[in-house]
Order: structure tokens, then C-alpha cells, then sequence
């Protein structure tokens, strides 16, 4: 075959074209140096199916004749196993923060360095039985033991309804989370409706896969998900095992009151508008949560709290009864026995009884009948301090107490290194990806001039053509 | 080899700068409270010493009050007991001047009368109280625990009970602390009796015979064991008290060693923190300069 004439004029053109598409995407790089989730974006040029032309020589009959450049494909620069990675390192990051803000907020509730804490009401209250065996027959004595009684319980009272508040917040910020989740699938659904069109056209929708990647990173966040990208382009999520998000539909989650949780806790599950329409609804499944933030809240509500808030039942439950049973046996100024000092039956309800506050004779501080001067029952009281009443006879509640305080610290820290680690080891996913796929503004730059240049030069070629065609055109005059 | 991007050495810059101010306040923190745990998670097994430490320390400072006013109490049992023996010895004086044969009736009369007013002056010990408190008669601390039944001074009764007042003066150990009236005025008030009447009757012998004996054996026995038992328990509290002090000195020890910074070592960190964070802001602010654009023209 033999090439046309202006031919070279097209190829001219082909390199203007490429190259300010890369120019182009050169600038859209650069807009999009501080845009959350881009990923840069390059042109693959390729040299442009060459021409065959006849053969100059017998002895090679034709050639393959260059036409130029052609921008094959615009490429974005993301590595799917770093992604993989980092939505891995994101699940877990996710669950030691979410559980370490609640951890936090229960240390923070604690004021036990200090003598205004409850171990120091607790050691006042001690401290008050024998300072009433110093003076049995006085009122002084018995108005501040009474005092200091009643300042322990209501600290008591507050503490645990502190800490039940913080398991309900967390709760309430469970249902917000599935808000979240169920908002970030429905929008993925929809960006992979939107792709699958694009992919189904043979283009590369790269700005929207960006913006489904983003969504992907955020709902890793918040729970344990798995996916897979198919062939027409559209992701596959699944939570626990089962899909949320199929091709442009999602499956809402929803939160139920779990029947089996003694607080009547929310739990997490799969929203089935069939099932609650019938009468009566049938059950939901459960979703099946084991990390993210879902499950560091989660992990917070029934298992740190929830444990603090027993062992702190537990202590109260302790008092009463210890110091009920040894008060019974005493007598007071007005020879009173069996009367209970404290009424209640744990740290959520504990107060000084009535009869107590009422007639401050009825603390029993006397062993024996009719003997004012008789302490040493307020002495055996003030001894319960010291005997192992608490976990199986092997501590005191003093122990018992430290033990719960540092069970709380040693959380707290061990929530915090492990949110340290994780946030370390994302930053460093992030910044793998960044290395990646991130936008080098020296690297557009340089890019810039790159592209100008060779525009430059393809606009430079077309002058040169228009100049040969010139002089073909107006052959007639030659040599005039 | 790694790709460096400008939102890479941003974010670098960020967290690295996050993470000196954390650093940075954390000392401040430190310096400005000179405590080393501000929460039970800076040092878990730190902060439960602390709590122990100072509640058992809350415990010995109640058991030094404790310990200062069982200490008044038998200083008081102490006093009034000294008396006692004043009494007893004055009285065999007395019972010795009565015994002899060359004391005219009025002068007998007169000894016996002076030994009737130190029968009430023993019957003023007997009802010795420390603040509102008897302290002799047991339990009963409120009622007077002895009196005589007539004017005639004859014979007497005992309120009060055999209770035995205890106080905890240290940490699980607890002090009988009081001395029942039972166990020596009823002794004190029959002998002191005996002598009045046998001087009133003139009766030589008896007082010769009975009567100095009896007085002997009240004194050396009876009050002296007593003392001697208040003496000891003295002893005790003072010990007890040293052992205190050393105990508390010890707390306050191991807790400023748990809970207190050391000042020198966190203001140097402190200040190295200090330059680390202002480093990290100079490198920053080159960072952020630095672009290819700016050489472009």
C-alpha cells in the first residue's frame, strides 16, 4: 500500500492529542494533590498500529511504517494487596481506638490516686468504727461515722451509674455505627452500578473506583469485612461472612435488643423487612462481629465495663452483708440489737438504713448489753477491713478493689499500645500506598514539562508538514 | 525504592509532630503535678501501692489518735492509782499512831476522822473520769461506779462491770486499756472502813493484828500489781507509737518513690522534648518550602 500524503498530518495531530491528554491528566494530578483517597492517574501511551507500506527494495517487499502515538488506556497506580492490608490494619485500628476512648472514659471516671476516691471513703469508713470505740458513749463519734458512711455509699451509687451511663452511650453509639455502615453500603452499591456501566463501555472509571475505595477504607473501619472486585468491575462485600453489599444492591443491618443480654443491650443484625412484618416477627440473625469499632464497642460495653460494674456490685454486695451481720450482733447506746446498718443489696443501692440515720444510739458499737462504754464490736466491724471476704476468702476488699483499679489501668494500657501499634502499622500501610499512589508534585511538575515540550514539538512537526504540503501543492511555479 | 509524595512527608511531618507534642505534654504534665502516675494506666501496679499505701496509711494515723488517747486513759488510771497509794500509805501511818497504847480517846478520834475523809478521797479516785468517762467502772462508763449505801459511810456498792475496754492501737492489735474498779477499791474501801471503826472503837489490837496486814497486802499486791500491769501497758503504747511513726515515715517513703517524679530527670527530658518538638517544626517548615514549582519560572 502507499501511504497517503497526509498521513504525516495525522500522526502530527495523534502526538498533540496524547500529549495534551497527558497534560491533561498531568493537571488533574495536581488538583487532586490534597483530595483524600486519589490515587494519581498516568497516560499509557503506546505507538499506534504501524502502516504497511510497499518495499523500497526486491529483497524486503514492504515495511511497517510508524504511525505515531496513541493513548491506550489511563492508568491508575493502586496495588490491591496494599489496599487488602491496609483495610486489615484499619478493622483493628478501628477496634482499639473505639474501645480505648471508652477505656479512657472509665479510667477518667476513677479518682483513686487521691484520698477523695472510693478506696479513700472506704478506709475513712473503716477508720470511723474505731475511732467510735474510742468514745461509745458519744454523739460526735456516731454523727461522723454516720457521715462518713453515707458519703461512701451515694460515692458508691455514682460510681456505678457512671458507669452503667457509659455502657448505655455505648450502646446508642452502636445503633449510630450501623447508621454508618448501612449509609457506606448503600453508596457502594450504588458506585459499583455506576462502574459496572462505565466498565461494561471498555473504559477505566478511575475517579469513581477511588471514591468506592474510600468507602470500602471507612466501612473497614467500623467492621470486619471481606470483598471481591469481579470481572464487570462491581465489588462484593460481605460482613461476618454474609454479603451487604451484591452488584448495585445492599443489605441494611439493624440493632435489636438482645433477648439474651441481662442490661437488655443492643445486638447487631441483619435488617429482613419480610421477617418483622409478620405476626408474630420472626427472629433475625445476628451479625457476626469480630473486629472494627462495632466490636471495640462492644468489647468496652460487655466486657471492661461490664466487668468493673460486677466487681464493683460485687464489693458492695460484700459490705452490706459483712458489716449487716457483724452490726446485728452488737447493741447500741439504747440496747438496740439485731438492727442492719446498711440496706440494700449492692454498689447501685447501698445507703446507711433509716433506723441508723434516724437514732444514731441503734449503732451498735457494744458487744454486750448496757455498756456504753463496751467498743469492741464498732473493733470487730472496723477488723472486717482486714479479713478475706472477697474472691473465694482470698482477699480483702481493699485488695479486691486495687485489683478492679488496676484491672482498669492495665486495660486501658493495653488498649492504648495496641491502639499505638495499630496506628502505626496503618500509618505505614498508608504511606506504602501513598508511595504508590499518591501525587509527587515535583513528579507533575517535572511531568509538565515533559509533555509541554513534546507538544511543542508535535505542534512544531504540523508546521513542518503544512510546510512540505506547501510546496507540493504549488509545484506549478517550480522553477519560474 | 520508596516513592516519596508531598502528601507522604506531610502526613510524616503530622504525626511525627503529634507525637512529640504528646511526648511534650506528657512531661508538662509531669513536672507541673511532680507526679510520675496521674492514672491508674501510666503504671497499673504503681498506682495499686499507692492506693494500698495510703489507705493503710489512713489506717495508722487513726491508730496513732487511737493510741494518744488510750494513752491519756491510762495515764489517768495511772494518776488516780498513784493517789491510792498515797492513801494507803498514809493510812498505815495512821493505823500504826492508832495502834500504840499512848494515844489519848480524842486523839484516836481524831485519826479516825482523818482517816474518813481519805476514805472519801478513795471514793473520789474510785469515780475518776477521763473526759465524761469513769474510767473504773467497766463498761458502764456513764454511771458513778461506786457509793456508799449511808451517810454513816459503812458499806458501799459497785456499778459498774468486769468489761474490758479495748482500742485498736495499731493495725490489728487491740490494748485492754482500763483497769476495773472491782479489782482493787473494794479492798481499798473495806480496810479504810476497818481502820475508821477499829480507831473509833479503840480496838489496838485489831488494828495491831489485822489491820496493817491488811494494809500491806492491799498495797504490795493488789495496787502495786496494778501499777506495775498500767506501767507496762505504758511501755507498750510508747513502743507501739515509735513503730507507728517508723511505719508511717516508710509509707510516705514508698510513696513519693512510687508516685513522685524525679524533678531533674523530668525537667531534662522535658527540655530535650522540648527541642525534639521545635526541630521537628524547623524540618517542617523547610518541608513544606521545598518544590520543584518554586524553581520554575
Amino acid at each position: 500500500m502507499i501511504r497517503s500524503t497526509f498521513a504525516s498530518l495525522t500522526l502530527a495531530n495523534r502526538a498533540l492529542v496524547s500529549q495534551q491528554l497527558a497534560l491533561d491528566i498531568t493537571a488533574h494530578n495536581i488538583a487532586n494533590a490534597n483530595t483524600d483517597g486519589f490515587t494519581r492517574q498516568a497516560a499509557e501511551m503506546i505507538a499506534s498500529i504501524p502502516f504497511t507500506i510497499v518495499g523500497t527494495t526486491p529483497a524486503r517487499p514492504q515495511h511497517q511504517l510508524g504511525t505515531g502515538v496513541q493513548v491506550a488506556n489511563i492508568k491508575r497506580f493502586r496495588d490491591g494487596f496494599v489496599d487488602l492490608q491496609f483495610r486489615k490494619e484499619q478493622q483493628l485500628l478501628g477496634q482499639w481506638e473505639s474501645s480505648h476512648t471508652a477505656i479512657e472514659r472509665l479510667e477518667g471516671s476513677l479518682n483513686e490516686l487521691s484520698t477523695e476516691g472510693l478506696a479513700g471513703s472506704l478506709s475513712r469508713f473503716w477508720n470511723d468504727w474505731s475511732a467510735l470505740a474510742n468514745s461509745p458513749e458519744s454523739q460526735a463519734s456516731r454523727k461522723a461515722l454516720a457521715e462518713n458512711a453515707l458519703t461512701l455509699t451515694t460515692q458508691m451509687n455514682n460510681r456505678h451509674r457512671t458507669w452503667e451511663t457509659m455502657q448505655r452511650d455505648l450502646d446508642r453509639q452502636l445503633a449510630l455505627r450501623v447508621q454508618d455502615i448501612n449509609n457506606l453500603t448503600t453508596r457502594i452499591a450504588r458506585l459499583n452500578d455506576q462502574i459496572v456501566r462505565i466498565v461494561g463501555a471498555v473504559d477505566q472509571p478511575n475517579d469513581l473506583r477511588d471514591q468506592r475505595d474510600t468507602l470500602i477504607d471507612d466501612l473497614a473501619k467500623i467492621v470486619n469485612i471481606s470483598y471481591i472486585e469481579g470481572a464487570n468491575g462491581a465489588v462484593t462485600i460481605s460482613i461476618g461472612g454474609r454479603t451487604a453489599v451484591f452488584s448495585d444492591q445492599s443489605f441494611a443491618l439493624t440493632v435489636q435488643a438482645d433477648p439474651t443480654n441481662p442490661d437488655g443491650f443492643n445486638q447487631v443484625m441483619w435488617h429482613d423487612a419480610f421477617r418483622l412484618e409478620q405476626t408474630p416477627p420472626l427472629d433475625l440473625d445476628p451479625v457476626s462481629i469480630s473486629s472494627g469499632q462495632l466490636f471495640g464497642d462492644i468489647y468496652a460495653r460487655d466486657t471492661v465495663i461490664a466487668r468493673a460494674l460486677q466487681s464493683l456490685q460485687e464489693l458492695g454486695a460484700t459490705l452490706i452483708t459483712r458489716v449487716n451481720e457483724a452490726h446485728a450482733l452488737g447493741f447500741g447506746l439504747n440496747n438496740e440489737t439485731g438492727l442492719l446498718f446498711f440496706e440494700g443489696t449492692g454498689a447501685d443501692d447501698i445507703t446507711v438504713s433509716e433506723i441508723i440515720t434516724g437514732d444514731l444510739d441503734n449503732i451498735a458499737a457494744a458487744s454486750s448489753q448496757s455498756s456504753p462504754g463496751d467498743g469492741s464490736n464498732a473493733l470487730l466491724i472496723h477488723d472486717i477491713q482486714r479479713e478475706l471476704t472477697m474472691n473465694n476468702a482470698s482477699a480483702t476488699m481493699e485488695d479486691f478493689f486495687a485489683g478492679l483499679v488496676a484491672e482498669i489501668g492495665i486495660s486501658r494500657q493495653q488498649a492504648h499500645g495496641m491502639q499505638q501499634n495499630e496506628r502505626l502499622l496503618s500509618s505505614q500501610l498508608s504511606q506504602l500506598r501513598q508511595s504508590i499512589g499518591g501525587v509527587s508534585l515535583d513528579e507533575e511538575a517535572t511531568n509538565l514539562i515533559r509533555f509541554q515540550h513534546a507538544y511543542n514539538a508535535a505542534a512544531r512537526l504540523v508546521t513542518t508538514f503544512d510546510e512540505m504540503l506547501d510546496r507540493i501543492i504549488n509545484m506549478g511555479i517550480v522553477g519560474r | 525504592m520508596v516513592r516519596v509524595t508531598d502528601r507522604l512527608l506531610v502526613d510524616k511531618l503530622l504525626s511525627s509532630l503529634q507525637s512529640n507534642t504528646q511526648r511534650f505534654d506528657r512531661f508538662q504534665e509531669q513536672v507541673a503535678t511532680g507526679r510520675r502516675i496521674l492514672r491508674p494506666s501510666d503504671d497499673p501496679t504503681g498506682a495499686v501501692t499507692s492506693l494500698l499505701i495510703r489507705s493503710n496509711d489512713t489506717d495508722l494515723a487513726q491508730s496513732q489518735l487511737n493510741l494518744d488517747l488510750a494513752e491519756g486513759w491510762l495515764n489517768a488510771t495511772d494518776v488516780a492509782l498513784q493517789d491510792l497509794s498515797t492513801i494507803i500509805q498514809r493510812v498505815r501511818e495512821l493505823a500504826v499512831q492508832g495502834a500504840s497504847e499512848t494515844l489519848s480517846a480524842n486523839e484516836t478520834d481524831a485519826l479516825a476522822n482523818e482517816v474518813d475523809h481519805l476514805l472519801d478521797h478513795a471514793m473520789q479516785m474510785a469515780n475518776t473520769r477521763y473526759g465524761d468517762r469513769f474510767i473504773f467502772g467497766g463498761f458502764n462508763t456513764r454511771t458513778t461506779p461506786f457509793e456508799f449505801l449511808d451517810s454513816a459511810k459503812t458499806d458501799w456498792q459497785y456499778n459498774g462491770d468486769n468489761g474490758e475496754i479495748q482500742r485498736a492501737v495499731a493495725p490489728g492489735i487491740k490494748l485492754t486499756i482500763n483497769t476495773t474498779g472491782d479489782r482493787v477499791f473494794p479492798q481499798v474501801f473495806d480496810v479504810l472502813i476497818g481502820v475508821r471503826d477499829d480507831l473509833r472503837a479503840h480496838n489496838q489490837e485489831a488494828l495491831s493484828l489485822d489491820r496493817l496486814g491488811e494494809l500491806e497486802t492491799v498495797h504490795d499486791d493488789v495496787l502495786d500489781g496494778l501499777l506495775g500491769q498500767v506501767g507496762s501497758k505504758g511501755t507498750r503504747l510508747d513502743l507501739t507509737r515509735a513503730q507507728l511513726s517508723a511505719l508511717r515515715l516508710n509509707n510516705a517513703n514508698v510513696l513519693s518513690q512510687v508516685e513522685e517524679v524525679d524533678m531533674s530527670e523530668a525537667i531534662i527530658r522535658l527540655n530535650a522534648q522540648q527541642s525534639a518538638l521545635q526541630a521537628s517544626l524547623a524540618t517542617g517548615a523547610r518541608i513544606v518550602q521545598a518544590s520543584l514549582i518554586e524553581f520554575l519560572r
